[in-house]
């Protein structure tokens, strides 16, 4: 066995790919069975018992090409508009040599077909062509034409078609017919003039090992090879023709068919859309250069599998029918989707990366095949993370599309992001990917509360369930970002879902009166949210929401939220990223509260303006001496120092004074407002703070209490 | 004995010629009789002659007809004749149709056995995806109707796309080899022998004929001289009269109606049948010396079909003064032994149309002759298509008298099969394996059995009060089983009506929606959601509940997974099942058997079941830490007990020890697959990751790198302790699961390797059947 490495061969473009796959199949059928390839560095290996030098030559002597022939499609050859087509059919006819001799065979019976069922020109695309193909499947006898068939399209039923997209519509893209360009690409190689050969030779070596040549051909390559297909900036002229190794085309389709073997395993559902190996639906995330409207029109996605043991073609072929490729119990439907299953090991072991790849529109009509990056299998790699995916998966399905649909291109955008979100998560995986995928969900869920015309479970077409609540693992773990704390803060407050969307038992309740939050600053919105509370009442238990707001510990087994002091004080002073905050918020609404967690610390409290501790104490409903007696009734600042702080009024902080004076415990000194705005210091009441923050601020502003209560323990 | 002796002993009459010489030459692969003369016997007895007297031919005759009413004939003909020879309990004749499915063959690949069935069931079974039954159980009857069996294809021009099948898998077969001799032969009395070539065969040559002689007889002669008139009716079915066309088919019957006579009127499609029937009892109603009224199609339920059927008899034997019209469709063109004197029939494929006309003065008793009328459509020529009538048309066009003698010469009967799906050998191949697809979905094989137009499934109703009733009902006995049409019952079908499909794996009934429908299936409905009238048959406008005819029958299965009702080593039933392999091997007479990697692999196969996870549920022990005590057990007597890692399978340990310890690959393929729940593609069950106690560790059906199987001696086999490693299931693994698995499939064929994996589970299922009754018996 002798070691080739097919410089030539890579994953990258796809007609590199595929190329391998063709030099592969046919070493195997046509040589040695126990030929093997695999892939080192992205380069693609294959081992024979053949030295290359003897590959070469035996590829120019000796290989027969696989008949590939459409004769459903306009330009094929078998009908008048397709000249240079016939041309070389009528060259491939009138050879006589052994290797042609299945071509000719599978020929002739195409124009038996075709004259079976009278057809002088293109057949239609809706009744005869079916029934063609049905008669070519009945009829061919070369193995390998009845595989090209396969490969391009797969009969559903009686008068169903369906492309097979690596392969156009049918064998042809646009105007370009595969199976013409390689007959005659195929004439143009091993019918030439013997003077020819030498080049013939050449082009070959370069198709193989990526040895310099000249002579490379004005011909079409389709979508395999977008560098190559010439067009704009090409080449150093405004304008470059097609650059091509014939070599190059023939041998990419030939690899085309490893992908038809498997065109019966999926004729069961008929409800579902129609699934090939290794072949989804196009997510656009993970696309830095597509436009939205290039995105609607994209064929599909193809992963293509990279493998590091050399495998054997009966094993291709197994893997490849198959085209394993799961995610939560179901087969991969789109990008995404696939991104997910390499990410959590549900494809073939022995698979050591995909090259993803993208038919999109471009150049005119005509398609191609663009690379979208790399994935790998990390066998080691933390896949919880991307489990819980799978969460979403129901919701995703129900809904994705209708909300897609129907709510504008705001939540389209939206999605692509939650897209790039998630391809990005697999490409890294690791926890910290979660919380880019929570804030476009979050933002998702703020645009669909805000569409009433997505509420109305009676229309099924276009109801839209809010994003389900997900569980506690989504919490992101430690940070250093004070805007995600004060919101992991916030979202701890009790019930606060209800007033930010109207959502109640996972439906819609657009008639809620406490959902206050609204499009406005998020100064307003916590004010807001806290003038709220203090009206809301409760239907089960008669508490005050107000104080849940204020003093979130003392009400749960939480010691303490992530909420620093200092944290406060840059909210205080402006320094914070509001709109951040308020997308980490609406993220963490969607995320169960996790369990306790440890108490953080609370240095810093002396530096925080005196007012914003007297009024946290004001409004903390029990009587600060003591924190662990029951609340007292009537140690509730009036809501009026609220109200009239959110209004810009700087005296409602003397309220406050003579509040707390009222109570007999009169602040250790006035308040001034100085820098800070009255709306801002109402709003940071909202987040809750933790025990020992609380008692730092007490400390800091009745000293002498302090000691009083000291001197009393002791 | 001789033949004849032989035959006379079974019918009562003496064999015509060509019967004789079906039994004393070699069978030819096609035989062309017109109806009435005796194929079934012919074929039957010849078969039964040449295995009990001259000691020859394959052990199991399939018999497979297109209609599940000639399963039914051919089945108490068969069951009579070999009562009648004395050979009723050495041949079996088993049943193969919906709802009605005979399994014990299955299990006795050595006994010689009929199968008769509908090419639904035995076709399905024959693609490898048999129609209602478990689809861990599917490969069993694939080895068994490719291997030592003669297929017999009877009344092959209504066989429709079913007819290329047969001829592919004939083809395949000669083309792979098969153990033992596994022929076709090819039955009709229209049929002509280029409807049988292929692309993978050519059109058969040996065909058996009417001779001269058999000519002779006189009541052969008597039939082929029948005389009957034919003549084109002034009513058409065109787009106008569609509505009144079943009042005016209805008057023209009677105005050619005459007293103490049977009338036959054959319409193409059940609705007109039903709406012609009821436009006669209309015009028929008060009117005295009105003739009696029955219709017949095939959306009856056998009870209310036997009904009308008995009065067809009774009436045929002494008819009423007025006589009868009988209303039917396609399903007296086959099998109905039925004689009108008058017979209006709608145009239809050539073919179907001679059928039909055998139904009048079938055995030329007319003393004026037969009268046929035909009836031309302009409309709709559903279910068949417009060319095919048209050169029927043009065919009728060419007759006056049609007696079948007179049909014979003319001929012209063209190869009308409009389908041109054609099985490749490629596609058989992908059958072999039968893991359903990454979306749960199984390879549809329906497009291969018959053309969806004459889709069908079969439907039963119950009453489905018991809030438990999803599991609690069994499966349906045949008496309440009705055919639909599929495109009919999907229409019948919607959130106030649903329709219920058993669950095999989960043994619950269990909701299905109309596009997940399917032909050949068994589905229950709720005798409130209507849809049957006694009458008239099924049918969506009838709204009132169903006479519910089933009791919950508990369902007729063997587990072979759950047999095992006593406690028994693990070595015992090792060597119970190489026994029983022996057994079979010995009364196998096929050469080319490996019969040692047979019973080798019989030691192999439940080698798995060492595993700690196995004996930690056999001994009921809780917690997968707790030291396992010995000896090793195979089976615990416990039942419905789970093992603790989730999705375990003791075969799939077995075959990666094997394949480890570089055993053949037929024992690892016949280790793996003896259950049929692992095959070529293994892979985790959706959750068996995400819910295993070890989340990280790599989990595959129960198994991990690192699992150890202890060391054993079963018989002669000694195997050394087995640490087993998944690394085999990886792509490029020199000894991968996947290249030695398909090498394997490439070196045997999938019909030899389908019928040792059929010997395979035949021994550990009987082996295990027997320790239960020994068992038993002993008072263990």
């Amino acid at each position: 066995m002798s070691e080739i490495v097919l410089n030539g061969c890579r994953v990258k473009p796809l007609a590199a790919y595929l190329k391998a796959l063709g030099i592969f199949r046919i070493v195997a059928r046509q040589l040695d069975e126990a030929a093997t390839l695999c892939w080192r560095d992205e380069v693609a290996v294959l081992s024979t018992s053949l030295t290359g030098d003897q590959l070469v030559d035996w590829f120019l002597e000796d290989y027969r090409p696989t008949p590939i022939t459409s004769p459903w499609n306009g330009r094929s050859g078998y009908f008048p508009s397709g000249k240079s087509a016939k041309k070389a059919l009528d060259q491939i006819d009138a050879d006589t040599s052994s290797r042609f001799e299945p071509y000719r065979k599978t020929m002739s019976e195409c124009r038996a077909a075709l004259s079976k069922l009278g057809l002088t020109a293109k057949p239609d695309a809706d009744s005869t062509k079916p029934k063609l193909m049905r008669t070519l499947r009945a009829t061919l006898t070369v193995p390998e034409a009845l595989e090209w068939l396969d490969a391009a399209c797969v009969l559903r039923d009686e008068d169903r078609l369906e492309m097979v997209p690596l392969l156009g519509t049918g064998g042809n893209d646009g105007s370009l017919d595969f199976s013409s360009n390689y007959a005659q690409n195929l004439v143009n190689l091993l019918l030439c003039p013997p003077k020819r050969r030498p080049a013939v030779k050449a082009l070959l070596r370069q198709a193989f090992f990526d040895e310099p040549c000249c002579g490379l051909e004005n011909t079409a390559i389709g979508q395999y090879a977008p560098g190559s297909a010439g067009g704009p900036n090409t080449t150093s002229g405004f304008d470059g023709s097609p650059n091509v190794n014939p070599w190059d085309f023939v041998l990419a389709l030939e690899g085309s068919l490893a992908f038809s073997a498997a065109a019966t395993r999926r004729l069961g559902d008929d409800s579902q859309g129609f699934s090939l190996p290794f072949t989804v639906d196009p997510s656009m995330g993970g696309h830095s250069a597509v436009a939205s409207d290039e995105a609607d029109k994209a064929r599909c996605e193809m992963w293509l599998p990279t493998w590091a043991a050399p495998i054997c073609l009966l094993e291709l072929r197994a893997v490849f029918a198959e085209g394993r490729a799961q995610v939560g119990g179901r087969q991969a439907a789109s990008g995404v989707d696939f991104a997910r299953a390499v990410a959590s090991l549900g494809v073939e072991r022995g698979f050591d990366g995909f090259e993803r790849y993208t038919f999109l529109v471009r150049n005119g009509k005509s398609y191609f095949a663009s690379p979208a990056g790399r994935y790998r299998i990390r066998p080691g790699g933390d896949r919880r993370a991307v489990d819980l995916l799978t969460e979403l998966d129901p919701w995703m399905r129900n809904s994705r599309r209708k909300a897609e649909s129907h709510g504008g291109a705001a939540i389209r955008m939206l999605f692509r992001r939650y897209d790039d979100a998630v391809l990005e998560l697999c490409r890294k995986s690791g926890a910290s990917g979660l919380l880019p995928i929570l804030r476009t969900l979050g933002a998702i869920q703020r645009q669909l509360a805000q569409m009433p015309k997505l509420h109305h479970k009676n229309q099924p077409e276009t109801y839209v369930r809010p994003i389900p609540q997900l569980s506690s693992e989504w919490w992101p773990a430690s940070t250093d970002c004070s805007e995600l704390r004060l919101a992991m803060g916030l979202r701890g407050l009790k019930q606060v879902r209800q007033f930010v969307f109207p959502i109640a038992r996972n439906d819609w309740r657009d008639e809620s009166r406490d959902a206050i939050w609204t499009k406005g600053r998020l100064t307003t919105n916590l004010t807001g949210l806290l003038k709220r509370r203090f009206i809301f009442q409760p239907q089960d238990q008669g508490e005050n929401l107000t104080r849940f707001a204020l003093q979130q510990w003392r009400f749960r087994s939480l010691t303490d939220w992530a909420v620093l002091p200092e944290d406060i004080s840059l909210f205080l002073y402006g320094k914070l990223d509001d709109a951040l905050l308020e997308e980490y918020f609406m993220a963490l609404l969607l995320v169960e509260l996790p369990g306790p967690r440890q108490v953080s610390n609370h240095h810093g409290v002396a530096l925080l303006p005196v007012d914003y501790g007297k009024l946290k104490v004001a409004h903390a409903a029990f009587d600060p001496r003591d924190p662990s007696s029951p609340e007292e009734s009537d140690w509730v600042c009036p809501r009026t120092v609220i109200e009239r702080l959110s209004a810009g009024q700087q005296d409602a902080l003397q309220e406050c004074d003579r509040f707390l004076t009222g109570k007999g415990r009169p602040p250790k000194q006035r308040g001034g407002l100085g820098c800070l705005d009255p709306p801002r210091l109402a709003a940071s009441l909202a987040f809750p703070i933790g025990q020992s923050f609380f008692k730092a601020l007490v400390k800091n502003l009745f000293p002498k209490l302090e000691k009083e209560e000291n001197s009393d323990v002791h | 004995m001789t033949y004849s002796q032989f035959f006379q002993k079974a019918t009562g009459y003496p064999p015509y010629p060509y019967q004789e010489r079906l039994a004393n030459e070699a069978w030819p692969e096609v035989l062309r009789v017109p109806t009435g003369a005796g194929k079934t016997a012919a074929v039957i007895l010849s078969w039964l002659y040449r295995r009990e007297v001259l000691k020859q031919g394959p052990t199991r005759l399939i018999f497979c007809l297109p209609m599940r009413v000639l399963v039914r004939q051919t089945i108490e003909n068969a069951r009579q004749w070999c009562e009648k020879l004395g050979l009723g309990e050495r041949y079996s004749v088993f049943e193969m149709m919906g709802g009605r499915l005979e399994e014990a063959w299955e299990l006795n690949p050595t006994a010689s056995c009929i199968l008769v069935g509908t090419q639904d069931m035995l076709l399905s079974r024959a693609l490898n995806r048999g129609y209602a039954m478990s689809r861990y159980r599917w490969s069993v009857p694939f080895g068994l109707l490719h291997n030592d069996a003669q297929w017999v294809f009877d009344e092959v021009q209504i066989m429709g796309v079913a007819r290329s099948t047969s001829v592919q898998l004939q083809a395949f077969r000669e083309q792979e080899s098969v153990y033992g001799e596994c022929r076709s032969l090819w039955m009709s009395a229209t049929l002509q022998q280029d409807w049988l070539a292929t692309v993978d065969r050519s059109a058969p040559t040996g065909l058996h004929d009417l001779s001269p002689s058999d000519l002779a007889y006189p009541a052969l002669n008597k039939r082929m001289r029948a005389s009957k008139s034919l003549r084109k009716s002034a009513l058409e079915l065109t787009k106008e009269n569609k509505k009144d066309y079943p009042r005016q088919l209805a008057e023209l019957a009677l105005r050619n109606h005459t007293g103490q006579s049977i009338s036959l009127i054959i319409v193409n499609q059940v609705d007109r049948a039903i709406e012609t029937y009821r436009a006669l009892k209309k015009l028929t109603k008060d009117r005295a010396g009105s003739p009696e009224l029955i219709l017949l199609h095939s959306r009856f339920r056998p009870e209310d079909r036997a009904k009308k059927e008995t009065l067809l008899e009774q009436a045929q034997k002494a008819l009423p003064n007025d006589g009868v019209i009988l209303v039917s469709t396609q399903v007296v063109e086959a099998g109905v032994d039925l004689s009108s004197r008058y017979l209006i029939t709608e145009l239809c494929p050539y073919s179907s149309f001679v059928q039909r006309l055998g139904r009048c003065n079938r055995d030329g008793s007319e003393v004026q002759g037969g009268q046929v009328e035909w009836v031309d459509l302009k409309d709709s020529a559903l279910p068949y298509n417009v060319d095919q009538l048209e050169r029927c048309r043009q065919m009728l066009a060419r007759l006056s008298d049609v007696c079948p003698a007179a049909l014979r010469e003319i001929g012209g009967f063209d190869d009308e099969s409009e389908s041109d799906i054609v099985l490749r050998h490629k596609d058989l191949t992908e059958l072999f394996e039968t893991t359903s697809d990454l979306a749960g979905e199984d390879v549809d094989v329906s497009r291969y059995i018959r053309e969806p137009s004459l889709h069908d499934a079969q439907v039963f109703w119950r009453a489905c009060l018991s809030e438990t009733w999803r599991t609690d009902e069994g499966l349906p006995r045949r008496e309440e089983l009705c055919s639909v049409s599929l495109s009919e019952f999907k229409a019948f079908i919607g959130p106030e009506r649903p329709a219920y499909r058993w669950n095999y794996g989960e043994e619950i009934w269990e909701g299905v929606d109309r596009q997940k429908v399917r032909p050949g299936q068994v589905y229950l409905l709720k005798s409130s959601a209507g849809g049957y009238d006694a009458d008239l048959g099924f049918g969506r406008e009838h709204k009132s509940a169903v006479r519910v005819i089933g009791e919950a029958e508990k369902s007729r299965k063997y587990d072979d997974d759950r047999l095992g009702a006593r406690e028994l080593t693990l070595e015992q039933h090792t060597l119970d099942v190489f026994q029983e392999m022996q057994f079979l091997l010995e009364r196998l007479e096929l050469k080319e058997l490996p019969i040692k990697l047979l019973l080798e692999s019989c030691l192999w196969h439940d080698y798995g079941k060492a595993h700690d996870v196995f004996q930690g549920t056999m001994y009921g022990l809780p917690n997968p830490d707790a030291p396992k005590p010995l000896p090793l057990l195979g089976k615990s007597g416990q039942k419905g007990t789970h093992h603790y890692r989730r999705g375990f399978r003791h075969e799939f340990a077995s075959a990666l020890a094997a394949l480890q310890k570089g055993a053949d690959p037929l024992i690892v393929f016949l280790a793996a697959v003896h259950h049929g729940k692992i095959r070529f593609s293994v892979r985790p069950l959706p959750q068996e990751q995400r819910k295993s106690d070890t989340p990280d560790a790599l989990t595959i059906r129960g198994i991990r790198t690192g699992d150890k199987l202890p060391g054993v001696k079963f018989g002669e086999l000694e195997i050394e302790e087995t640490i087993l490693d998944l690394d085999v299931l990886s792509l490029g693994h020199p000894r991968g699961w996947v290249r030695t698995l398909w090498s394997l499939v490439a070196s045997y064929g999938v019909f030899r390797l389908g019928f040792l994996e059929s010997l395979m589970r035949c021994a550990d299922v009987v082996a295990s059947k027997k320790e239960g009754e020994r068992l038993e018996v002993a008072g263990l």
